[in-house]
């Protein structure tokens, strides 16, 4: 079978460098968060003795000046959806093997005089210059990925029909066999795939097995693995903003609640189960957080996606306060495939009241617009030093995607007060009526840390009419507010 | 002081990670205020004595208390108006440390048990009645103080009322105060004082934050967020409680009635040992005394006698002898746990083979010697008596015992067990916060990203708090953060946190014995270790309550004495007496005086090196100088062990500041050397006793002295005056005391004749010196391929291991030592002892094949071994062994081999080169046998680089370049900042100095392995370095081992 492989080193900085020209000739780091370490997901070319998957501490400790920059995977899928695209119109079946890696079935379609250099050209052009791809082909993937690999940037390498020869003077570390085979490869001497071609195939089946017959195989260039096209389907990514920053978990998961939701109402969702779930929150501090989730049996809707990773994120402290949010859906399959569950998980709502309540909020937005509905309060923090970070408000059913879907309740009202001693001895309301007041209580809140630090002093005052009333004085901005505390 | 307020709720950082401030800050703030009293009640006891002893010399009652947490989360207060009071506190702490001892709670059922001389106050808002009345279950609340009454009697039980402006504060404080009026119960105002000064409010909401391993957004609920819990003046406090004056008034009356002094009404007394009948502690010290003097001195003369007779008659006179036979009653628990593990025979007189050793005063004491709690016998040493055992001695002497690394663990369970774990506990240590435990904590606390916290904590190079924005400003990477308002933050904080304590860990060792239940003086809880105990005062405090610590010390030297002199035993047939080696052996003084003393105990490290060349002792005593001269209260003194070279050593002339000097610094050369002599001055100086005098020499070693040392001057200049000394000198004489650790004057001589002992081992006896240096590792200075090289030179070359002939550990193989098999990587003891009684059972083993099929190893146990060199006597080539390593299926637990055909078509493979097998042995060993990394490198570097070798021979001042490996960095905290690395190459070693300017420029290259470095020779008193001007890494790709760093 005759392959082609588009091939871009470094793909990830590469695109990093691109929109940081500046860090050209910088070391830089390029990683992600995976769980509780940070790892190295690519670097650049000026970093060497890193492997991808290190944790970033450890590099951090060879190169103490390195710039750390957090992987963008929302912007790279944007690159690569595009190259996957155009690489379709040359050929109907490809193989997106890795980042940077992509095979091309190259069979029936370059039979025609003069046709191959063309479509290499189109290849290459499927890439942005600014990525430096290359081209190999050859007759099977792995010989058209060493060939893309020793030819040089912008161009192609053709071999012919039998590569033994031309693949001999290369490392054995290109093979796709486990690292550590590679690594006893080196340690017994046989450095390139020239010395494993030399081996009995018995002694390399005796001493390492299928990997030992596999390599070997490669290193004389027979790749008879046929191209697996990608059954591609863009993600799906929904994002909010919170009102403001929390750091309840209560307020995040009602949140991601919400985004799932808008997920699956979405009509290109319809009878679409996904395989990965891909979280990130926006922190205070310019901070975010990550979380990649693949889930065994693929999710159809917005309850069961919830309560799958629901479990997963219950436990998660998160450094900050997450100022917004966004969820990503990947990895898509139809119905089929994914076995009915025998046990029903008793904290999925009720099916039918549900469709009852969806029901009466679908009449809600037919008669009184998109913007009303039914909502219920979630509990963010109910114990918050703050009232207006204690619950918010979410509506109950789909929101349009414009409107702003979370509210805080129990927002400070501004309040003009008459003051004696610094203290309040009367308040106006609407601007017309006075009401003098007696000092029941007082306590001070100092939030000193946050990233608008509050400081405000809560005043409970007894009005004429024997009613009470919570104030509170501001004492960063110097105004006074009404609040239920 | 007229104060009508006292505070009697407060917190210091001992409340670890609630409290923000030092007791000395709260004790300052109180006199500020004019205040005549301060209660201390933290969450334990930890710092209620340096509570006590810092309240006792600013002038203010100490009131000692705690606020202790229920299992169900509320708090109470409890404060001791007598003795029996403090007791019943001490042990209410104990039982809440029962069971989970990091977070301790009490059951309530055990409240009524120990009410006597307890005045209970009812706590701040977590408290039991104000959280119930917080809940709205009013009735539970009165039934609850009802029962506080009905336990501690209605005049000790408060209603506490706080004011914090924190929400609920007015409500509480209502229904409060209507329960106590209605119920007759008195009322009590309290602040609930975190930190003395306002500003500390930040510092403790991230303590709080840091205690939760969270950051401040995910506990705001839990915070004291009014900023009001710090210390307020009398004026405040009567303002903000104008509606109840009782409550404050009350105060006054609760520090009239706690007359408790925790300093002067601690019933602590020693254990009295087991006597046979019919004697009493001296008669049966005298006939143990006499029964080993016969054994030890075979003709027993008159200066044995007279010297036993002389002793005894002292330690009768100070009643002693129960106290030396407790000693002795340890060392013989150590005997019995030695002959349990083999390494002793229990059949043997305890003295022919000591389990452990004195290294403080009983070094001078023939008794000592004789009932085994020293090794050194003071008649061959000729060491005086007067020094350790005075006519006049006030306190017992301090006696320290060293034990081998084997044996120490043991020792203490067993101790707990002898004597009972309420009456043996270990002293506690106090963990204090420290540049990187600040960064990581306060960091925590403001939800910096742990990546950077981490990274700033590798980068900062100072120690100093205070100067963390300017480390921050050198670092790239967080020079633009340091007025980003969270590192703003850090950096404010972090000043703030310095030296504060942390939490409670384990002393070393030290034991204290008590006749009575020591959870009655101090509670104690579980250690992290299992079968340990540990109290909540640290060795200070311990000191301060005048309790005898046994320190229980682990000293690997003893393991290593031990073990050269057993194979000595098994080889020549000899043994060896250690107590009656040549003392004054000048092949053992040239060995020191050349500088060849690495693997020595206390003579290895490179300042000791250099100062054996320095100094060149010829006697014991010139090395107990020598070993006393490299601590860090000699070094702290400015040029003060140059100044000791030059008089000692080569008779400068010198004089005393005052001729009041002489009687401490003449036997110094006017130099202060060791601890006594710093009492000995201040007493001499100030007229002040010894006992005072020490008590001043340890404040100087306190934390946080700053207010206290500016007393000590007072009282040292008031008294020096008196004696006629004018101010200038003075000052000058009191600049010279410095709280840094330097040795006691015995324990200069007991650890100088430890280090001889070695040093004559290793002179003598090298190859099995090196034998046993290898089984006991690690110990000092050095990684093992130092030591190899070391060896090299004193002829005692080093093998690989081998699967036919190693032992699990190092063995002599003709004159050189036979690497063992544990010491290959991912081999392990077990493995090494299943391949060794492989071997014994059914013979050596012919090849790799077979020793894969007969000893079922893990794949990469084999690999490792390979790669040692293990199979280079039965197969030559590595790599074959390598292949043959995993051909053979391996069964798995215990399955039967089954022996499967497999294609033994081996392919021709080229063995490793000599530089890929270096690289595999310093990987799976830290070592390389037969070489030095350099003699591969060396080939690669230009002509005028030189070794080492040949830069010593070079003249003072000439430009040089050398190449090496890097064996060890020390950056001393002196005047010159001048940091120091020894490299070492095949043909020896020797000393970089890099001045601060080079140091700045090339810190980074420093954490390389090889270094090639320019510079200039540099000579001075017999010791050779290379002033550095440049320093350049060079690249290798070997697994070098770990070098000791930055001590």
């Amino acid at each position: 079978m005759r392959v082609g492989c588009l091939l871009i080193t470094h793909l990830l900085m590469k695109l990093e460098l691109n929109r940081y020209p500046n860090l050209m000739r910088e070391s830089v780091i390029l990683y992600e968060d995976s769980g509780r370490n940070a790892v190295v997901v690519d670097y650049s070319k000026n970093i060497r003795d890193v492997t991808l998957g290190m944790p970033v501490r450890a590099v951090l400790q060879r190169y103490p000046d390195a710039t750390l920059i957090r992987a963008n995977p929302g912007q790279y899928s944007r690159v690569l959806t595009r190259m996957t695209d155009l690489l379709n119109q040359i050929s109907p079946n490809i193989e997106r093997n890795s980042l940077g890696c992509t095979y091309i079935d190259l069979d029936g379609i370059n039979h025609i005089p003069n046709n191959e250099a063309k479509i290499i050209a189109r290849i290459l052009d499927a890439a942005p210059e600014y990525l430096y791809p290359r081209v190999g082909v050859a007759e099977g993937k792995f010989p058209s990925y060493v060939a893309a690999l020793s030819t040089q940037t912008g161009r192609a390498t053709l071999i012919p029909q039998k590569p033994s020869h031309f693949l001999r003077s290369f490392s054995v570390d290109l093979l796709p066999v486990p690292s550590q085979t590679k690594v006893s490869f080196h340690k017994l001497g046989m450095h390139t795939l020239g010395e494993l071609a030399d081996q009995s195939p018995g002694a390399m089946r005796a001493r390492f097995g299928l990997d030992g017959i596999l390599a070997r195989n490669l290193a004389l260039g027979i790749d008879s693995s046929p191209l697996i096209a990608d059954k591609f389907m863009k993600p799906v990514t929904e994002y909010v903003s919170l009102p403001f920053p929390s750091a309840s978990s209560e307020g995040f998961l009602i949140a991601l609640q919400t985004l799932f939701k808008r997920a699956y109402s979405r009509t290109s969702m319809k009878n679409r189960y996904a395989h990965r779930i891909s979280i990130k929150f926006g922190m205070a501090n310019d901070l975010s957080w990550f979380r990649n989730i693949t889930v065994k049996d693929p999710v159809g809707s917005a309850e069961s996606a919830f309560h799958t990773i629901r479990n997963i994120l219950d436990n998660v402290k998160l450094p900050s306060p997450i100022v917004d949010m966004t969820l990503t859906l990947s990895g898509f399959t139809k119905q089929q495939g994914v076995q009915a569950k025998i046990f029903r998980d008793d904290r999925e709502p009720k099916e039918e009241r549900w469709n009852t309540l969806n029901n009466l909020n679908h009449q809600i937005h037919i008669r009184l617009g998109r913007d009303q509905g039914l909502h219920h309060i979630a509990k963010v923090n109910p114990n918050h030093p703050l009232p207006e970070m204690r619950f918010i408000q979410v509506p109950l059913g789909f929101a349009d995607t414009n409107t702003e879907i979370v509210k805080p309740l129990n927002m400070p009202k501004s309040i003009n007060i008459r003051q004696r001693n610094g203290r309040p001895s009367a308040i106006y309301v609407h601007g017309k009526s006075t009401h003098n007041t007696a000092l029941e209580d007082t306590w001070k809140i100092n939030l000193w840390w946050m990233p608008y630090p509050v400081h405000r002093i809560y005043y409970v005052l007894r009005k004429d009419s024997g009613g009470l009333v919570t104030v509170f004085h501001d004492i960063v901005r110097g105004k006074w507010y009404r609040q239920n505390y | 002081m007229t104060s009508s307020y006292v505070d009697l709720h407060s917190h210091s950082f001992y409340s670890f990670g609630e409290g923000a401030s030092h007791i000395h800050e709260l004790l300052e703030r109180t006199l500020e205020l004019e205040r005549h009293a301060m209660a201390l009640t933290d969450y334990n006891l930890c710092g209620a004595l340096e509570f006590t002893r810092l309240a006792h010399s600013a002038g203010v009652q100490p009131i000692i208390g705690g606020e202790i947490i229920l299992t169900d989360n509320s708090h109470i207060v409890l404060v001791a108006k007598t003795s029996k009071g403090y007791s019943n506190i001490s042990r209410l702490f104990n039982l809440a440390n029962r069971g989970n001892s990091q977070t301790p709670r009490l059951d309530p059922k055990y409240l009524p048990l120990h009410t006597e001389g307890v005045l209970i106050l009812t706590g701040c808002n977590r408290g039991q009645i104000p959280t119930l009345i917080s809940k709205g279950r009013s009735e539970e609340a009165r039934k609850t103080l009802r029962n506080y009454m009905d336990w501690f009697g209605s005049d000790s039980v408060y209603v506490e009322l706080n004011r914090n402006f924190m929400h609920g504060d007015s409500q509480r404080n209502r229904e409060l105060f209507r329960i106590a009026r209605d119920m007759g119960v008195s009322v009590v105002a309290t602040n609930n004082v975190h930190y003395h000064h306002p500003e500390r409010h930040m510092l403790q909401n991230v303590l709080v934050a840091a205690k939760n391993n969270t950051s401040l957004d995910n506990i705001a609920h839990l915070l004291k967020t009014s900023g009001e819990f710090y210390m307020k003046s009398t004026a405040q406090m009567e303002r903000l409680f104008r509606s109840c004056p009782e409550a404050i008034s009350n105060t006054l009356r609760i520090a009239e009635n706690c007359s408790f002094d925790l300093s002067s009404h601690l019933n602590y007394q020693l254990p009295s040992p087991d006597v046979p009948d019919g004697y009493t502690p001296i008669s049966y010290l005298r006939q143990l005394c006499y029964e080993a003097a016969q054994r030890r001195y075979p003709t027993m003369n008159n200066k044995v006698i007279a010297r036993i007779q002389e002793e005894l008659r002292l330690i009768e006179k100070h009643n002693m002898a129960g106290f030396m036979l407790l000693y002795r009653e340890i060392v013989l628990l150590a005997q019995n746990i030695m002959a349990e593990i083999g390494m002793s025979n229990p059949e043997e007189p305890l003295e022919w083979l000591l389990p452990g050793r004195g290294r403080g005063s009983s070094v001078a004491m023939l008794t000592g010697y004789l009932i085994g709690i020293s090794h050194v016998d003071p008649l061959v040493y000729n060491l005086t008596l007067e020094r350790f055992l005075p006519e006049d001695l006030h306190t017992l002497p301090d006696i320290d015992l060293d034990f081998p690394r084997a044996l120490r663990g043991q020792l203490i369970e067993r101790i707990h067990n002898h004597f009972g774990s309420e009456f043996a506990v270990l002293t506690g240590m106090i963990k204090t916060y420290r540049m990187k435990g600040i960064i990581a904590d306060i960091g925590q606390g403001l939800g910096l990203p742990k990546e950077d916290l981490h990274s700033l904590s590798k980068k900062v190079r100072s120690h100093d708090p205070t100067k963390l924005r300017e480390e921050m400003l050198s670092i790239a990477k967080f020079r633009h953060r340091v007025d980003a308002p969270d590192w703003r933050n850090l950096i404010n904080l972090a000043a703030q946190l310095m030296d504060a304590p942390k939490g409670l860990g384990q002393h070393v060792g030290g034991m204290i014995l008590s006749s009575s239940p020591i959870p009655d003086i101090v509670p104690s809880r579980n250690s992290s270790i299992p079968g340990r105990y540990i109290m909540d005062w640290d060795k200070d405090s311990v000191a301060n309550a005048g309790f005898a610590k046994i320190d229980i010390l682990s000293l690997p030297i003893l393991d290593q004495l031990h073990d050269i002199i057993t194979l000595i035993e098994k080889n020549t047939g000899k043994r060896i007496d250690l107590t009656r080696i040549n003392p004054a052996d000048p092949k053992v003084y040239d060995m020191i005086n050349q500088g060849k003393s690495k693997g020595v105990f206390l003579l290895q490290s490179p300042a000791q090196l250099k100062m054996g060349q320095r100094l060149m002792s010829r006697t014991l005593k010139d090395l107990v100088y020598q070993v006393a001269l490299i601590r860090p209260g000699v070094g702290g003194q400015r040029n003060a062990v140059s100044e000791f070279v030059r008089r000692y050593r080569h008779g400068s002339s010198w004089g005393y500041d005052h001729p009041l000097e002489q009687r401490a610094l003449s036997r110094s050369c006017g130099i202060i050397i060791w601890q006594e002599q710093v009492v000995q001055l201040i007493s001499d100086m100030s007229g002040i006793s010894s006992a005072e005098a020490d008590d001043m020499r340890r404040t100087f070693a306190s934390r946080n002295n700053q207010h206290l040392i500016a007393r000590c001057w007072d009282r040292f200049r008031k008294g020096a005056s008196d004696n006629g000394v004018d101010v200038a000198t003075a000052q000058k004489i009191f600049s010279k005391i410095n709280g840094k650790y330097m040795f006691p004057e015995s324990h200069s001589y007991a650890f100088a004749i430890s280090a001889y002992q070695a040093a004559y081992l290793k002179c003598h006896y090298p190859v099995e010196f090196f034998v046993t240096l290898m089984n006991n590792q690690p110990m000092g200075f050095y990684p093992l391929e130092t030591l190899k090289q070391d060896a090299r030179r004193f002829a005692v070359p080093f093998r690989n291991p081998c699967i036919n002939s190693s032992e699990v550990r190092c063995t002599i193989e003709g004159d050189s030592v036979l690497i063992g098999l544990e010491f290959v990587k991912d081999v392990g003891h077990e493995s090494s002892r299943t391949i060794v009684k492989e071997r014994i059972d059914f013979g050596p083993y012919r090849s790799v094949d077979d020793f894969v099929q007969r000893v079922n190893l893990k794949p990469r146990c084999v690999e490792s071994l390979v790669m040692a060199g293990a199979f280079d006597r039965i197969t030559q080539n590595r790599r074959l062994a390598l292949w043959k390593s995993r051909l053979y299926p391996r069964p798995t637990n215990d399955q039967r081999y089954l022996p499967l055909y497999v294609d033994d078509n081996i392919p021709i493979l080229k063995d490793f080169t000599q530089y890929q097998k270096m690289l595999g042995e310093y990987r799976t060993m830290s070592i390389y046998p037969s070489g030095h990394i350099m003699e591969f490198v060396r080939p690669s570097l230009a002509k005028h680089v030189v070794t080492t070798e040949e830069a010593c021979g070079l003249d003072d001042r000439a430009k040089v370049v050398v190449a090496g490996w890097t064996i060890s960095r020390q950056h001393p905290r002196g005047e010159t900042n001048i940091a120091f690395v020894t490299i070492e190459d095949e043909t020896s070693d020797i000393q970089l100095a890099i001045r601060p300017n080079i140091l700045q420029r090339y810190r980074h290259q420093l954490n390389k392995f090889l270094l090639l470095a320019h510079g200039e020779i540099s000579r001075w008193d017999g010791t050779t370095s290379i002033v550095v001007s440049e320093l350049h890494p060079i690249p290798a790709d070997a697994h070098i081992p770990l070098l000791h760093d930055w001590n």
